[in-house]
């Protein structure tokens, strides 16, 4: 959300929320934000493609609902309503999930249902949907997921390829490589999200402002939690 | 699981550990590992909390989500046992023991939405756990984040001595630790049994 958003126009506005998502207000390398779920379910593209559609719907879903309803929605049970709201469509994908694809479901596990405690999902809508029209909600929570879609399926893709020298069931490698498993340990998973992190800063120049350790953008999805005494 | 009480306690504290190996609690784990003081005060309500709500969830699924079928309110019902808990503790340490509420009071809250607290009663419905092995799986649990969240803290102190690549950030750098870290708790496979 820029401090410009009152003079340029809506359209643009919109475009500039979604932007935000993929660039200044990256969730995962700016806000430093749902890093559970990144480092935990991309051994491999297909669990992390899944992952990050099970995100993106329930971020989309969440923040239209919250966006439509946010006048509706007492501040003092803001955050328990927009946990009941999330879960919702968690519960559902998971349930879809569990039919058609038991396979990946048994995979990624409780790491499904943590989606709820996605700090993304908490921080778009405490700092955008509950406060905007369902237009720009939409287009924020978009930005979100596409931003934090893309960033999954690069690391998984990443460490499928440097763990196992294949990518989605094609070997891609030549013969001669020995197949790193470090990467598909959790050792591992730090460090592929520390280098894409290095990459990032390095190409949006260092200079970029990041949450960091004392200011990680998850304390922002707890404070107003604690302001209420525990209210979730 | 092995058969071994004493070695799903040692795996979950070490091999298995919750912040290192399940990626859980990161959050916090980031952000306070660079104040020792505060990292211990959350390590304790973590633990805490951790172990009592994986055995109040533990038996709300066998005497209550199972025995009427709705185990697909499961995770529902495990926040709501989380928030109410972490909520009566404070009103009870506020109203009765008002020191330990001074030093801990202010972690209730985050601790709630600690990731890692609802994902050890997943992980000990999903890998169907006895009574038991859900009281060591959750202690160990808490208490492996503990040492995680204390040993960053300690590497993170010597941080000041080195120059490391400005592109990785104070979070990059964090995380490089902990893959390091990841490695080394790794390394104690065979503890566990």
């Amino acid at each position: 959300m820029n401090g410009n958003e009152i003079t340029v126009q809506r359209r643009s506005e919109a475009w500039e929320l979604f932007r935000a998502g993929l660039g200044e207000h990256h969730p995962i390398f700016v806000s430093v934000l749902g890093i559970c779920s990144t480092l935990a379910v991309t051994t491999a593209v297909r669990y992390a493609a899944v992952m990050a559609g099970i995100v993106t719907v329930t971020l989309l879903l969440s923040a239209l609902i919250v966006s439509l309803l946010r006048r509706r929605i007492p501040p003092t049970y803001r955050i328990i309503t927009s946990l009941l709201l999330i879960s919702t469509p968690v519960i559902l994908l998971e349930k879809l999930l569990r039919l058609h694809a038991p396979a990946i479901a048994g995979e990624l596990g409780p790491y499904v249902g943590l989606v709820i405690t996605n700090c993304i999902i908490l921080g778009r809508i405490e700092a955008c949907a509950s406060l905007r029209s369902p237009k720009m909600a939409l287009a924020d929570a978009l930005g979100a997921a596409l931003g934090y879609g893309t960033v999954l399926v690069a690391i998984a893709a990443s460490r499928e390829l440097l763990g196992t020298g294949r990518v989605m069931g094609y070997d891609i490698a030549p013969a001669w490589y020995p197949s790193c498993a470090f990467f598909q340990r959790p050792a591992g998973a730090f460090l592929a999200l520390a280098l894409m992190l290095a990459l990032f800063r390095h190409l949006r120049g260092t200079g970029t402002k990041q949450g960091s350790g004392g200011t990680c953008g998850c304390s922002r999805a707890d404070t107003p939690a604690s302001g209420n005494g525990g209210g979730v | 699981m092995s058969g071994s009480l004493t070695g799903l306690f040692l795996s979950s504290v070490f091999t298995g550990n919750i912040a290192l190996t399940g990626f859980l609690g990161l959050c916090p784990f980031l952000s306070l590992s660079r104040k020792p003081a505060l990292a211990a005060a959350m390590g304790v309500s973590v633990t805490f909390v951790m172990t009592v709500t994986a055995m109040l969830n533990w038996l709300l699924m066998r005497y209550v989500l199972v025995p009427y079928r709705i185990e697909y309110m499961q995770i529902l019902a495990f926040m709501l046992v989380i928030a109410a808990l972490t909520q009566v503790l404070e009103l009870f340490l506020d109203r009765f023991a008002p020191r330990i509420f001074a030093a801990f009071g202010v972690f209730l809250p985050l601790v709630a939405v600690n990731c890692a607290i609802l994902g050890v009663s997943l992980f000990a419905s999903f890998r169907e756990y006895g009574f038991a092995e859900t009281l060591l799986y959750s202690l160990g649990s808490g208490i492996g984040w503990t040492l995680a969240i204390l040993l960053m803290g300690g590497l993170r102190r010597h941080l000041i001595f080195c120059r490391p690549p400005a592109a990785l950030g104070p979070v990059g750098i964090v995380m490089t630790l902990a893959s390091l870290m990841a490695l080394a708790f790794g390394c104690l496979a065979g503890v566990g049994g």
